[in-house]
């Protein structure tokens, strides 16, 4: 994953926040009405690694395994996805997955712009597709090992929306796996 | 009201009459009566007026006119670095019928030079987004879009989209079309041109004038015939609601007191919009155009903010007689017409005499067609409607006006026709049928369909509704099922290809033979698949077991039969061409199956969202199986029995499928894709006679020249977590090494490498199977 894929990366934490990273006993039962700020800090949630730009410093692991291509963002995109963030904020899930369905047609092979899509899915109160966006954005996130921890956590946190504790076990620790 | 009106000087003169006694008791008793019949008249016309308002309300508010649903393509999006050809920008433009011009600056328009374009395009309302109307200039390098930027600023735009095409409307088989348009959308030089011409008074009378009647009859006088309506535009609009030619004394009255009503419920301005909405211009077939909305689009092809003078002077000349002042029928009394609502313009003060005259010096502008989209896809739309089924009544797509965005890319869909027709024209007079289905590969979109030979005609819709056996198509998942068992198989595994006889459904003897009739004793497995071969496919699907190929087949999205029997292993069942672009999405994508959508959204008239057709997927096959199996299924166009592709598209290192040949050359298919497309094509007569075509010579050559058209991404896969190449013996499966004999480099699952590596021998033996051994090798 380029400089590029990460500031994407950065560029969108779509108010995942508070819901998804609590345990789901403590989640409200009605989704929020209002899309939370999108760094909302939340006290019990897990330090949110993306947040940590590692533009300057290359990450710990040695060598990046084969860097077969560097996936130029397309400015085309980088529009999607900031229209899609400000529709996510407004609470208008719908018309932001639009977006990113769009910016998804234009450069398939980004694995942010999946887990984008996922988060979204989530907010729309769609987990199961939330998990299969997270899954695409897995496997093309080799390499990336925030994003992948991102993507099972989402996948965690949909699975116990279902009611599936062993399965958002199973997630969770593949998230620490990683 | 009128009765009311001729009374009151009656009673007049009667109150003023002083009679005495008797007289004025009866006057009385008369005055009496007749202000009961006075009264019981007025309640009578009042009453009569009341059984007439729901009617006429039914056509002014909500559902007033019956408006067939119109369908989109996409919106093509313009992003510098896209995969798109000046050829396909123009086959775009054409389809939105943009007009060629000099300098490319008006409203949807375009100029090309060279590899440089400079568009207008027009914005629009979209459920994926608003589009605002751009000036743009499109530059071409490389076989991509190199640069966009604004046209008069220069500044790079990020992303830009053309508005979606119309192609076609879902509309009952004789129904009237329009298109509807509010006031404020209509030029005023159009509006003003109709009341000059049509209702002087307008915005004086009450619905009724008599002036205008009084002037008609002069006029109808001098002429010795009928050269002028008396009819305010609120009767004709009344008039134009019951469509009856009827003009009974009856029938007039009738009309008139709707005509009064109207106005008195009603602002001018609602009445001016139906009327523009209402108008008859003419008529395509069984459908009738209505109102000057789809009227610009039916005569000029264009919206009716863009039409010239000229042009909207036109269609104001047509309302008197749509059928006698048919322009492409009637050229010349069309154009003098046209000429006379022009002359009355100038007359009026609403242009001036230049502007009349320059008018007057322009042609009629018309296009041939204006509605060429209606059923130009059927085979598509059919596809759309069947979709829409789920959601919709039939009443309400044909009624209520809806949107329908779809997901058909018009530069695939040509490309796709414009390849059948090539191809089928080398079999002259007995040429087969064929059939094809373009599919997005990351989200199942679907992108073009041909139905058939004769594509333009809404008959047997092939792509959906033949089911033809499917010969080596069925293969993936055979290979697939092997692959997702790593401890027993990997790409270099070795197959038995001895001969084999075993049972039938019927419980005969079966003895499946290879294409080429000839057996090796042992092929790697990633070869059996590419080069398709039969014998050593039966031989897997035994040892694997044909449920487990058949779990396979439904996780890629294939219908498994109810009773599975070894032919099925090679492919005896029967599925449609949109079946299988099914389950080559699945594959393409990596094991993430998109289920096949041709909409994406529907709205209102208003624009407003009533469903939304959004991506989904699910992950049917795991990551590393399906990277090895599309290893293996590139193999087969690199060097396999799709290798013919390069002489069609050059460099096929991106390109991945599979071919089928059905017994005795019945059904002849092929399926393959790039990083982003997917086209399956399959060719057979009708009647199941033989063609004598392979997959690799019937359906591979439409493929190719359907590809060689578009521009498309090249299939690059990023290796999974926990795959490694490695040199792999192809005669053993055992592993070897970089530069020894017979070894070729595969991707292995690295848990599950050979166990046993063979010793490498440095240069080429000899043996008899050399040539075979020297294509494998690549030699």
């Amino acid at each position: 994953m380029g400089l590029n894929a990460r500031l994407l990366v950065l560029l969108l934490p779509l108010a995942l926040g508070a819901c998804t990273l609590m345990p789901p006993e403590h989640r409200p039962t009605e989704p929020a009405p209002e899309p939370e700020p999108a760094e909302a800090p939340e006290p019990d949630a897990p330090e949110p690694e993306v947040d940590e730009p590692e533009v300057d410093e290359p990450p710990e692991e040695a060598a990046e395994p084969e860097p077969e291509r560097e996936p130029a963002i397309p400015d085309a995109v980088i529009e999607l996805v900031a229209d899609a963030r400000e529709a996510s904020q407004n609470g208008d899930y719908d018309q932001a997955a639009a977006y990113l369905e769009r910016a998804v047609r234009i450069s398939p092979d980004l694995a942010p712009l999946w887990q984008n899509l996922a988060v979204v899915r989530f907010q729309q109160g769609d987990y199961g597709q939330a998990e299969q966006m997270a899954r695409r954005s897995i496997r093309l996130a080799d390499g990336d090992r925030a994003l992948q921890r991102r993507n099972w956590q989402l996948i965690e946190a949909s699975r116990a929306e279902q009611g599936d504790e062993e399965g958002a076990h199973e997630a969770r620790r593949q998230a620490e796996g990683i | 009201m009128s009765a009311n009106k001729s009374r009151k000087p009656r009673r007049k003169g009667q109150t003023g009459a002083r009679q005495p006694g008797l007289l004025r008791r009866w006057a009385g008793r008369v005055l009496g009566l007749m202000l009961t019949l006075a009264l019981i008249s007025v309640g009578l016309l009042a009453l009569y007026a009341k059984s007439l308002e729901p009617e006429l309300r039914e056509h002014f508010e909500g559902g007033r006119w019956a408006v067939p649903a119109r369908v989109y393509a996409r919106p093509l999006e313009l992003f510098a670095g896209k995969a798109l050809s000046p050829a396909e920008l123009q086959v775009e433009l054409e389809e939105l019928g943009y007009r060629r011009t000099s300098s490319g600056r008006e409203s949807g328009s375009w100029s090309r030079n060279g590899a440089e374009f400079h568009l207008s395009t027009r914005g629009f309302n979209h459920p994926d987004g608003e589009e605002l109307p751009r000036q743009l200039r499109v530059v071409f390098a490389n076989g991509q879009l190199s640069t966009l930027e604004g046209l008069r600023n220069g500044e790079p735009v990020g992303l830009a989209r053309l508005e979606p095409a119309v192609i076609g409307s879902l509309h009952a088989p004789h129904q009237e079309d329009r298109l509807l348009v509010r006031l404020d959308q209509v030029p005023e030089s159009l509006i003003a041109a109709l009341l000059v011409v049509e209702d002087r008074n307008f915005h004086d009378h009450r619905g009724l004038s008599f002036t205008g009647i009084a002037r008609a009859a002069v006029a109808n006088i001098r002429a010795g015939r009928v050269v002028q309506g008396g009819s305010t535009l609120t009767q004709q609009l009344v008039k134009n609601f019951y469509l009856t030619a009827d003009q009974t004394l009856q029938r007039k009255f009738t009309e008139a007191v709707m005509a009064l009503l109207l106005e008195h419920y009603y602002e001018k301005d609602e009445i001016l919009e139906a009327y523009l909405n209402e108008v008859f211009l003419g008529q395509r077939g069984g459908r009738a155009i209505h109102g000057f909305g789809l009227g610009a689009e039916f005569y000029f092809g264009r919206p009716l903010e863009e039409l010239s003078l000229a042009q909207q002077a036109l269609l104001v000349a047509m309302v008197r007689g749509p059928s006698r002042y048919n322009p492409r029928r009637n050229p010349e009394r069309a154009r003098d017409r046209r000429d006379l609502v022009l002359t009355l313009m100038a007359r009026d003060g609403i242009i001036d005499e230049t502007e009349a005259r320059s008018a007057m010096a322009e042609d009629l502008g018309l296009v041939t067609d204006g509605q060429r989209h209606q059923g130009r896809y059927p085979a598509f739309m059919d596809l759309v409607r069947r979709h829409l089924q789920r959601d919709y009544r039939r009443e309400d797509l044909i009624s209520d006006g809806l949107h329908i965005h779809t997901t058909l890319a018009p530069r695939v869909q040509r490309a796709a026709e414009a390849a059948v027709d090539a191809r089928l024209a080398q079999f002259g007079d007995d040429a087969p049928q064929a059939a094809l289905v373009s599919v997005n590969v990351e989200d199942g979109e679907v992108v073009g369909v041909v139905g058939g030979a004769d594509y333009r005609y809404a008959g047997f819709n092939r792509a959906l509704d033949a089911r033809r056996p499917i010969g080596s198509l069925v293969k993936p998942a055979v290979y697939l099922a092997a692959l997702r068992e790593p401890s027993r198989y990997g790409l270099g595994s070795v197959l038995s290809d001895e001969p084999v006889t075993i049972q039938d459904e019927h419980g005969d003897p079966w003895t499946p033979r290879n294409y080429d009739g000839s057996n090796r004793d042992q092929v790697p497995l990633w070869l059996a698949l590419s080069d398709s071969l039969n014998v050593p496919t039966v031989h897997l699907g035994q040892s694997l077991g044909l449920r487990r190929v058949a779990r396979s087949w439904a996780d890629l999205g294939g219908r498994v039969p109810n009773s599975l029997y070894p032919s099925f292993v090679l492919g005896a069942t029967e599925h449609s061409v949109l079946e299988m672009a099914q389950v080559y999405q699945t594959v393409a994508a990596e094991g993430f199956r998109s289920p096949l959508r041709s909409v994406r959204a529907v709205t209102d008239s208003d624009g407003e969202l009533l469903s939304r057709y959004s991506l989904s997927t699910e992950q049917a096959v795991d990551p590393v199986s399906s990277y090895l199996l599309q290893h293996a299924l590139r193999q087969v166009v690199s060097q396999g029995t799709a290798r013919g592709l390069q002489g069609w598209v050059g460099d096929t290192s991106g390109l991945a499928g599979k071919t089928g040949t059905t017994d005795d050359y019945r059904d002849a298919w092929f399926a393959g894709y790039s990083g982003d497309l997917l086209s399956v094509v399959w060719i057979g007569h009708d009647d199941n006679r033989s063609h004598g075509l392979t997959g690799s010579s019937g359906a591979l050559p439409i493929w190719g020249e359907q590809f060689s058209r578009l521009s498309y991404r090249p299939l690059r896969r990023q290796t999974p977590g926990g795959v490694e190449a490695v040199w792999i013996d192809a005669e053993t499966g055992k592993r070897s090494d970089e530069g020894c004999e017979g070894a070729v480099r595969l991707p292995y699952i690295a848990d599950h490498l050979p166990d046993e590596t063979v010793d490498c021998a440095g240069e080429p033996g000899e043996d008899d199977s050399r040539g075979f051994w020297d294509r494998v090798l690549g030699r």
